[in-house]
């Protein structure tokens, strides 16, 4: 099988991930948006350790997975503090500072 | 074609559509949804690659863990019957992405274009905890502490005084 | 490769972990308490993590912990100086900290795993420990920049960092699988091995690879167009966390840049430094202009670290040995002298608030004479006037550019000082050409940490101002192989 073939899903995950980014107001959505991009760099991970017989691709994809969920805490309590102090979600509505 | 191939173009197909399906919902719900079956399509193709113990990872973490704090996060926040999805930018975003799309999708071809990769490597997990507490036991500490941080930080970000 | 266990290399972070360890566990047999022994105790952390970087400054090159981390005197320059950083915010802390009631031990805590991350990134020779210690340092930013959980402004800097943060993460993880795919290994000195002749790199992937890593780090460095996060984060985080990421966190991020465009991909420097020096021109130009324009002065000097993140770049572009040197001398007086703007800012205090609007400065220096001059040094030297040590490291900058034949990103550059003096002279003149208020007596902040910290960015910038040979010599002792 062609290995661009999965690479180029990878990259269609990472585009999606980018747009989502971008395109959503909502917290909570958007940190589900950077979990795309970082899963379709695992994917890249994962085919290239087929691709070369070489396991570094699957340690440092281990090593993704743990970082990005202590990211992902992290963000989800940041999103929790906004919505307590007032009561939205909405990214985009934060804009005590401009310029 | 050979069954692991075929098996490719399914996971594929049904990865790509979850993930496309993720990002262009309005509804908040559907989206952590389309999120979830997205990565359970992931680590079914890490498993097909030979990584068998990322793809297992990859569902008690991200779905398991992350998916369902990004649930709690939805309900404790009440968006899920009052929504607020999408900016106005969403033509300036969709170019943006293609355009990221397409030069990551020229670098692949023009150095993978003929290239094929087979299904026959396993790599066993013995095997890579081996390595992860002898080359790479620095990194491995490294997130140890890392995740200490993320624990005295997450809470204080979010406890009531 | 035999696997060497030199964990020696790694006993300063030991010490501001190990501090940080001991000041959770001393907040956990006593909760909540307060003080100024919590700030006691990182300084201690810190500097004896110092002294222990300071004895490898003699050893040998040495790659340790399967060559994951490397000892050489690159690194200790690095890591003085994010110390220094460290060292300085926390001198300056726990005044602004107490005032607003958030003097707790999570946040010196906090600081210290940041630090670590720092040190740890400046001494990373392989790609996941970039991301790894990128990722420690900044989850430790993200909070610190939101701890003041009750002022929007804190969060808000806190959730803009963080977005735009981890939005980097992702590209500089997608940079570092492209370049495992096409070398087949993450380590800075194979990645140099294999993209050398005779190496088996796929060398348009690497390079596609090294403008995603590029796209990563240059959001952590701040460079435009990759800065938006940093105005709201510096104006809204706590202004000690503001003069700690304006200098650690700058200091780390180009010392791992020159580590891997540098050190490890030499070979592709055809491939790179048009496009970095593209935005390097786009940093100076589109950070001077913007200032020009802002009248909150923590925005305003937000902007400046960006611009001088540009100055840092040109010395990368450079990509030689005198660039490497002129880069390291840079971010030590860089460091020094925002670190030294900040807590002036600091020292300014409006009621319990700090003076932020540039209108309240007005008369400053006709009622408080000493320190609106010390402010206006430190603004001189971010402007590069002679002689201050601002100007010969824009000096060394501009002589690594013209030397590598980069002559015109030095014209470039030297026509954005121009414009960037404007709005730093136009805080002077406000300070000394205005009249004061009536029955506004600017109180200053009385903390003595806050002065040792003063004194100390002061001592810096002079001493480079004095003898700016002496460091260029010790910088030039620091360079790694090669380049």
């Amino acid at each position: 099988m062609y290995v661009a073939a999965p690479l180029l899903l990878s990259a269609f995950m990472f585009s999606c991930g980018v747009y989502g980014v971008l395109a959503r107001r909502h917290g909570v959505m958007l940190l589900m948006a950077v979990e795309l991009l970082i899963t379709s760099a695992n994917l890249n991970l994962i085919v290239f350790s087929q691709l070369l017989k070489n396991s570094l691709g699957n340690i440092i994809a281990l090593f993704i997975i743990a970082v990005t969920a202590a990211e992902v805490g992290i963000g989800i309590a940041i999103v929790m503090l906004l919505y307590r102090q007032r009561s939205t979600v909405a990214v985009d509505e934060l804009h005590l500072m401009k310029w | 074609m050979a069954l692991p191939t075929i098996a490719f173009w399914i996971l594929a197909a049904f990865t790509a559509v979850s993930t496309l399906f993720t990002v262009l919902t309005r509804n908040v719900v559907h989206s952590a949804l389309g999120l979830a079956a997205s990565l359970i399509g992931a680590a079914a193709l890490f498993i097909l690659f030979g990584a068998q113990f990322v793809g297992l990872a990859q569902i008690l973490i991200y779905v398991g863990a992350v998916v369902i704090l990004f649930m709690f996060g939805i309900m404790l926040t009440g968006t899920a019957v009052r929504p607020v999805v999408d900016n106005d930018q969403r033509p300036a975003a969709a170019l943006v992405a293609l355009a990221v799309f397409l030069v990551l999708a020229a670098g692949i071809v023009s150095s993978f274009g003929t290239k094929k990769v087979r299904f026959q490597v396993a790599f066993p997990t013995v095997q890579l905890g081996h390595q992860l507490f002898t080359t790479w036991v620095l990194p491995f500490e490294a997130v140890s502490i890392l995740l200490l941080a993320a624990l005295v930080g997450a809470i204080v970000l979010a406890r009531r005084d | 490769m035999p696997v060497v266990q030199h964990w020696t290399v790694l006993l300063p972070e030991l010490a501001l972990v190990g501090g940080a360890i001991f000041l959770l566990l001393i907040d956990a047999a006593k909760p909540s308490q307060r003080g100024p022994h919590l700030a006691f105790i990182t300084l201690v952390a810190v500097v004896t993590s110092g002294v222990l970087a300071f004895f490898q400054w003699s050893h040998p090159t040495t790659s340790a912990l399967g060559g994951m981390v490397v000892g050489d005197k690159f690194g200790v320059f690095a890591r003085f100086i994010i110390l220094g950083a460290g060292f300085l915010a926390t001198l300056t802390a726990p005044a602004y900290l107490h005032r607003r009631g958030l003097d707790r031990a999570e946040f010196y805590a906090l600081l210290l795993l940041s630090t670590a991350g720092m040190t740890l990134l400046a001494v990373s020779s392989d790609l996941v420990m970039v991301f790894i210690t990128i990722e420690l340092l900044s989850l430790a930013l993200y909070v610190m920049a939101g701890f003041e959980r009750g002022r929007l402004e804190s969060q808000e800097a806190s959730m803009k960092y963080f977005l735009l943060g981890a939005f980097a993460s992702a590209f500089l993880l997608y940079g570092i699988a492209f370049v495992f795919g096409g070398t087949g290994t993450t380590n800075l000195l194979r990645i140099r091995a294999e993209t050398s002749l005779g190496g088996v790199a796929d060398f348009r992937l690497v390079g596609l690879a090294v403008a995603l890593l590029a796209v990563g780090l240059g959001f952590k460095a701040a460079m435009v167009p990759f800065h938006m996060w940093t105005p709201d984060a510096y104006q809204g985080a706590p202004t000690p966390v503001t003069a700690f990421m304006a200098g650690g966190t700058k200091a780390a991020a180009f010392a791992a840049l020159l580590r891997v465009l540098v050190l490890s991909v030499p070979e592709l420097r055809w491939d790179w430094q048009g496009p970095l020096a593209a935005l390097t021109v786009l940093t100076v130009v589109f950070a001077s202009i913007i200032a020009v324009s802002q009248t909150d002065v923590k925005r305003m000097l937000a902007y400046s670290s960006i611009s001088h993140a540009g100055f840092v770049a040109i010395a990368v572009v450079a990509a030689s040995r005198s660039g490497i040197a002129a880069a390291l001398v840079y971010l030590l007086v860089y460091t020094a002298m925002t670190i030294g703007a900040f807590g002036c800012v600091m020292l300014f205090r409006d009621g319990d608030g700090e003076r932020v609007h540039l209108a309240k400065y007005s008369g400053l220096g006709v009622r408080r004479p000493a320190a609106a001059a010390l402010f206006a040094f430190f603004l001189f030297s971010l402007a590069g006037i002679p002689p201050t040590g601002g100007f010969w490291a824009k000096w060394y900058v501009f002589f690594a550019a013209i030397r590598s034949h980069h002559a015109w990103l030095a014209i470039v550059a030297v026509g954005a000082s121009v414009i960037a003096a404007f709005f730093y002279v136009r805080v002077a003149v406000v300070m000394f050409m205005q009249e004061p208020p009536e029955g506004d007596e600017m109180e200053l902040d009385s903390s003595v940490g806050l002065k040792i910290a003063l004194a100390l960015c002061l001592l810096v910038v002079v001493a480079v101002g004095v003898a700016p040979g002496f460091f260029l010599h010790l910088a030039e002792k620091a360079l790694p192989f090669g380049g």
